[in-house]
């Protein structure tokens, strides 16, 4: 059995929800504590992947990273990455498919926090940042994880987006939903079922065990 | 000196309601608004604080502008030197009583500081302990040890006898005055607590409707405890003596001067200046 579409659903999934938790803390940060003109707009922006089908994202985002014009050719005349078909491409199109995965907890954790507590941090002389990283981020652990768990088995699970972006390329966008995709359609249910299962079973674990061993951070208060 | 001046409209649930007060605090002093809910107490507090905006009017501290409407100053919380006590205390859930202190000191200050407060407000052996693990009275001493570790020049507490058995707040009187005495710091408590106010605050400020009724001395402005049937004379703390096991508290009511002994317990919950008051039940 070839394991390189598991380990690339595994490096893909792994990368994007790293890079979303970046990207997803000062985005939900900004919509938990602003008011500003179009903040539904791009609320709603935001929210787009939880209800577009997979297919037209992916076929927007091949428009987009196309090097015939716009982002993708920008892509290529100055850093010379081609994201069609390419693990770059894919990991940019996970990003955004899989953000409303992250803000959407993170926004809602940001939000959960009494206002108290930020007010007691600025009156002990406590600045945004400090605030940040040592009020706000410990007391929304619960949502951070499940930020990251949501995005990550989103990407796993990532099927039209890659099939569109992505294609079918051995070794660089070939994920394991698609390798199942493939088997099934060569009608090798035997190659399809080891796949589906270990991408069951390493899920399933990987669940069991940020779910258990961070029981502690879901109830971190009552030690 | 404090000087407030502050003029706001606010939104309250019998329609908008004017605040416009002007007041001042003396440094060391003790200063108390009293009122029924909706007077506005707490938003002046929180207007003082930074944590809400006034329509119009100045708050001064000594010479440092904090806010001035005509001016556009408008201070953050963050760089106004002042210490909050939340009604609700307000304490970092996940930081250890400890935590929470070392949390308000400012870069540098020494750990001796802290452990210091630890003491002062009888929080020793606490320390590692989470704030939901506490009682009441326990989370408002770790509250009070916050806010004060940086050294503000004004301490607000908000509400601080609502909820407590009058044991606790006698404790609470006797810290605040204790707060007053080692590091000089202004007190503006808010509260609707007639016998607290009259036995803690220099002055006291009547609130209603936004508008101040009248200030002055407590004793003057609210009359006589509510809680005491019966005649009530105020006698003034000169002088506590100890002569062994023996205390003696040296006492005046109004031109007369009497000497009393008493329990080391009973002496060490005064200090001299303090006012004490002494019922006759009828």
């Amino acid at each position: 059995m070839d394991w390189t579409p598991i380990i690339l659903s595994f490096q893909l999934a792994g990368l994007t929800s790293v890079l979303l938790l970046v990207i997803g803390i000062p985005i939900a940060y900004l919509l938990a504590y602003s008011s500003f003109k179009g903040k539904i707009l791009l609320e709603a922006l935001l929210g787009m992947p939880l209800v577009l089908p997979p297919t037209v994202l992916g076929f927007y985002f091949l428009l987009f990273f196309s090097t015939e014009g716009g982002f993708g050719k920008w892509m290529h005349d100055v850093f010379g990455l081609n994201l069609i078909f390419s693990f770059e491409g894919l990991l940019i199109a996970s990003v955004i498919y899989s953000l409303p995965f992250m803000v959407q907890p993170l926004q809602a954790g940001f939000s959960s926090v009494d206002t108290k507590l930020i007010e007691a941090a600025e009156s002990l002389g406590k600045g945004r940042w400090e605030i940040l990283w040592r009020v706000l981020l410990p007391l929304i652990k619960p949502s951070l994880l499940s930020g990251w768990v949501l995005s990550f088995a989103h990407t796993i699970g990532e099927f039209g987006v890659v099939l569109m972006m992505g294609g079918s390329i051995p070794g660089r966008t070939k994920v394991a939903s698609i390798a199942v995709y493939e088997e099934v359609e060569k009608l090798n249910y035997e190659a399809a079922h080891e796949y589906s299962f270990i991408l069951f079973a390493l899920c399933f674990v990987l669940l069991l065990i940020l779910y258990g061993t961070n029981r502690s951070t879901l109830n971190p208060f009552h030690k | 000196m404090i000087d407030v001046k502050l003029r706001k409209v606010l939104n309250g649930h019998e329609g908008d309601l004017w605040l416009d007060v002007a007041f001042q605090l003396q440094t060391g002093e003790t200063l108390a608004l009293y009122g029924p809910s909706g007077a506005g107490k707490t938003s002046i507090l929180r207007m003082v604080a930074g944590h809400m905006k006034a329509d119009g009017g100045a708050v001064q501290v000594d010479s440092q502008h904090w806010y001035d409407g005509s001016k556009g100053i408008f201070l953050p919380a963050r760089k106004r030197n002042l210490g909050v006590v939340f009604q609700d205390y307000a304490l970092f859930p996940h930081m250890t009583a400890a935590a929470n202190i070392h949390f308000g000191k400012r870069k540098n200050q020494p750990n001796e500081e802290v452990d210091q407060l630890l003491e002062m407000m009888e929080l020793k052996g606490l320390e590692d302990t989470y704030p939901q693990k506490l009682s009441g009275g326990q989370q408002q001493r770790i509250a009070i040890a916050r806010a004060l570790v940086s050294r503000p020049s004004l301490l607000m507490l908000d509400e601080p006898f609502s909820a407590m058995d009058q044991a606790l707040k006698e404790k609470l009187r006797f810290m605040l005055k204790e707060i007053q005495q080692k590091f000089n710091t202004s007190i503006l408590i808010v509260s609707h607590d007639h016998d607290m106010i009259s036995t803690i605050a220099d002055k006291v400020i009547v609130l209603d409707r936004g508008k101040i009724l009248k200030q002055g001395n407590p004793n003057e402005i609210l009359g006589p405890l509510k809680h005491h049937q019966g005649l009530t004379l105020w006698a003034t703390v000169l002088d506590i003596e100890i002569d062994q096991d023996t205390y003696l508290l040296k006492l005046q009511f109004g031109n007369q001067i009497i000497e009393l002994e008493t329990s080391s317990d009973q002496a060490q919950q005064w200090n001299i200046g303090d006012k004490i008051p002494w019922t006759a039940n009828a």
